[in-house]
Order: C-alpha cells, then structure tokens, then sequence
C-alpha cells in the first residue's frame, strides 16, 4: 500500500514538466521491424503491428533487435509472394492496437489470392485475419451443390487424382530407372 | 497455385466450421479426401446444425424426419427393397444393411446437434413377436456408447411395448434440458413394468410426465413430484391412495 503510494508521489513532480497535449503520445518511441516476401521487397512494419503475428511477434521478443540491427536483418519469408505480404502488412497497420471488428470485407475477392493469403496468414498465426479469411473461403460454397463446389475450390474428382497420382508414381519409377541406367553405364 | 485440398488441417477445419449442416453434407460429396476429413473431425469442430426436431419411427421401414420449421429432411429406409430415400428420391443399397445405414445416418445427424432440440420423438411401433428389426435396439445402443454425448431436447417422446424399449432411449436424453417425457404404448390397453423408468434422472427432473398405459411396478412417492402427470393404474392400494390424497390435499393449500 505504502509503496504504490510512494510511486504516484515520486512520478507527480515529473508531470509539469510534460506538456499536456504530449501526454497523449506514446511514452517509449515505437520500435521497427523489416520483412520481405519472395519478391525481396523489404516492408517496415512497426512492432505494435506486428503484434498480430503470434510467429513475429515471438521472433522480435527472443530477439532483442536495436533498431540497427533490426535494418540489418530483415526476416524472410520466401514461401510468401510479395503482394501477399504486402496484403498482410496493410492489415496489420490498419488494425494496429484496435480491438479487430466482427466481419472484414476487405479481402480479396480472386480466389487464388484468398488461398495464398489463408495460407500466409496461417503461417504468420495471425489468428483474427485468419477467421475472416476461412469464413470468406466457406462462404464461397455454402448452398452450392457438389459440382459447383468442386469448381470454386478447384478440388480434382477422386479419378483426376488417382490418374495424377498414378503419373507421379511413373514419372518418378522412369526417374529411377534412369538412376540405375546412367549408374550402370558410370560403372562401365 | 494453392489448392484447398493441400491447407492444412487446421485452416480446413476452421472453413468447415464456418459451414452449415446443408454444405457438409454435399461437401462430403464432392471427393474421398473431404470425406475422410469430415468423418474423422472431432463433433465439436462440426457447425450447430440447431434443429429444432428430430423424429424415427419404426415399423416395416424406419422413417427419420428432422430439420427446422423452415426445412425438413424425410429419409425412408425400406428393409423389403434395401433402398434409403431423401425427399422422396430413392437410392436402392446393393450391399448394405439397411439398419446399419439408417443408424449411421443418425449418428451423422447427431453429432452437428449442439443447440437443444424442442423435440425428440422415437416410436417404434415393431411387435415383440413380429420384429422387422430384431437388433435395433443393441445397433442403437452402441451407436449411442460411441456417441458418448447426451441429446438436448426440451420434449422427449417415445412409444415402445416394454420398458426396456423405453430404457434404450430414455437415457440419452440430457436430464438438463428434458421438461416434458411422453410414453406411447403400442396399446392403450398395455401394462407396463416401471421400477426401472422411475429410478432414471430423467424421470425424476422433467417436469411433466404423460404415460397413456397402465403402470406397473412403481410407487406413488415415484410421481408425487411433477405439476402435472398422466398416469394409469390398474389398481391403487388403500394405503397409495391415503398417501396420494394427503400429497394433494398439501399441494392444493399451498
């Protein structure tokens, strides 16, 4: 009791001298963080954004980066195509620090997008942007028929996959018989 | 390109989540993958499929009814031609038992019921001696033991020639939720065990009780509790009645 009360007395001289229309700044500076996407475009995000990303987020805590040193070392994502991240990165600065609302409207309508921006996301474990993305991927079949939900989500018919199974399964025997021909003919 | 077949487990899930009742089932349809993956998923990763009524009736064919006000599944399931029905379209099933796919469908149906049913109806209307479906009851039973979850419904109502037709269902309905148990005979007429009905937490919470046959085997201190019950006695013992009287005669100055 007494110490909290020594606290608030020792921090009330200090208030004069902030001005008051400052107070409503953030007290430590904002720290910066660099990603880039397959395309090696490089994004400065800042850590309060990044907070969305349980996998960034845990990154920049062990990491204890400078500023300089966060410059220096941006983080990869090589599995992410750059207008995907880009995608990510705007959602991340525009619900910085906000309670995220119920719905989001603003994905991308092109399927193919979606798909990569689900898979991203999932990787990046950005809980809340994932919802609104799987919601808006299940909302794309729901009501539709067997047929039309195989072309939405572009899902091969069980034949499809057996006959792409069984080319795989060629493809790779041809490749090892070939191994074993180009072996035999070095041990001639 | 990313296929939604390659997503992992976990994004999937959380897609078929977001479904209804009506796109899990087709989408279960639309290839092998999707149905192994749906048929493996956990029941509390299957949307609430918030039916307000689910109904069997067994005679020479069983008969599932369930759905909202809006929307009703009808699904025959015929013995004589070993074909399943829905809406009146006919599949005939070369070369399953019919009983076993009817429970199956059940089972599926079940499990996407997390709301609480208004109501749920079993009749069986089979003669003990004349049984279209002998195993019935030990099919459904295991079914229910897999199950491992009871059902929430307001009204439970069942019809049965035994008590222990009646003790096959009454069980599984959540003794939480059940207000209103009714009990059909296959005859009016019929007397029927109930030492064990009276002993079940369903009996004894629900709130009103209807049983249109002559009850045998049970006390009055069993039915002195509800605010309203049916009931028919062949014969009431002086002592019974003395009791019953003195239990209302408390009940009506209150």
């Amino acid at each position: 009791m007494s110490s909290t009360e020594q606290g608030t007395s020792s921090a009330a001289p200090a208030e004069p001298t902030t001005a008051p229309e400052s107070a409503a700044a953030p007290e430590v500076p904002e720290s910066f963080y660099y990603v880039h996407g397959k395309d090696k475009v490089v994004h400065k995000v800042s850590a309060g954004a990044l907070q969305h990303s349980a996998l960034i987020h845990g990154m920049i805590s062990n990491l204890g980066y400078t500023e300089e040193q966060a410059k220096a070392n941006p983080f990869p994502f090589e599995n992410i195509d750059g207008d995907i991240l880009q995608m990510v990165v705007d959602w991340c600065n525009q619900h910085k620090g906000k309670p995220t609302p119920p719905e989001d409207t603003n994905l991308p309508k092109q399927k193919e997008k979606l798909f990569d921006l689900v898979l991203a996301v999932n990787y990046l474990e950005i809980k809340e942007l994932l919802t609104y993305c799987c919601k808006q991927v299940a909302m794309m079949v729901k009501g539709k028929s067997p047929e039309e939900i195989r072309e939405i989500w572009m899902i091969p018919t069980d034949a499809e996959d057996e006959a792409a199974e069984k080319e795989a399964k060629k493809r790779a025997g041809k490749e090892a018989a070939g191994e074993t021909a180009a072996a035999a003919g070095d041990a001639k | 390109m990313s296929s939604i077949i390659e997503m992992p487990e976990l994004v999937l899930e959380n897609i078929i989540e977001f479904l209804d009742f009506r796109s899990v089932l087709t989408l279960r349809q639309v290839c092998r993958d999707f149905r192994n993956f749906i048929d493996d998923l956990n029941d509390l990763k299957l949307p609430d499929s918030k039916f307000s009524s689910i109904s069997w009736i067994v005679k020479n064919d069983i008969r599932m009814k369930f759905g909202t006000d809006g929307r009703l599944y009808r699904f025959v399931y015929s013995k004589s031609d070993n074909s399943r029905s829905l809406n009146g379209k006919k599949a005939v099933l070369e070369n399953s038992n019919i009983l076993d796919v009817a429970i199956r469908d059940l089972e599926f149906v079940l499990k996407f019921q997390k709301s609480t049913l208004r109501e749920f109806h079993f009749l069986d209307h089979q003669l003990s001696n004349n049984l279209t479906f002998p195993n019935l009851h030990v099919k459904l039973g295991s079914m229910f033991k897999k199950l491992n979850r009871k059902i929430k419904t307001g009204v439970l109502s069942m019809e049965s020639d035994s008590q222990s037709g009646f003790m096959s269902i009454l069980p599984i309905a959540d003794a939480e939720t059940l207000e209103t148990l009714a009990l059909f005979p296959l005859d009016v007429n019929m007397d029927i065990e109930m030492d064990e009905i009276v002993k079940t937490e369903q009996w004894r919470k629900a709130k009103y009780i209807f049983c249109n046959f002559y009850a045998l085997n049970m006390k009055v201190e069993d039915m002195c509790d509800f605010p309203r019950l049916y009931l028919k006695w062949l014969s009431i013992s002086a002592r019974d009645l003395d009791f019953l009287k003195k239990v209302l005669n408390i009940k009506l100055k209150n």
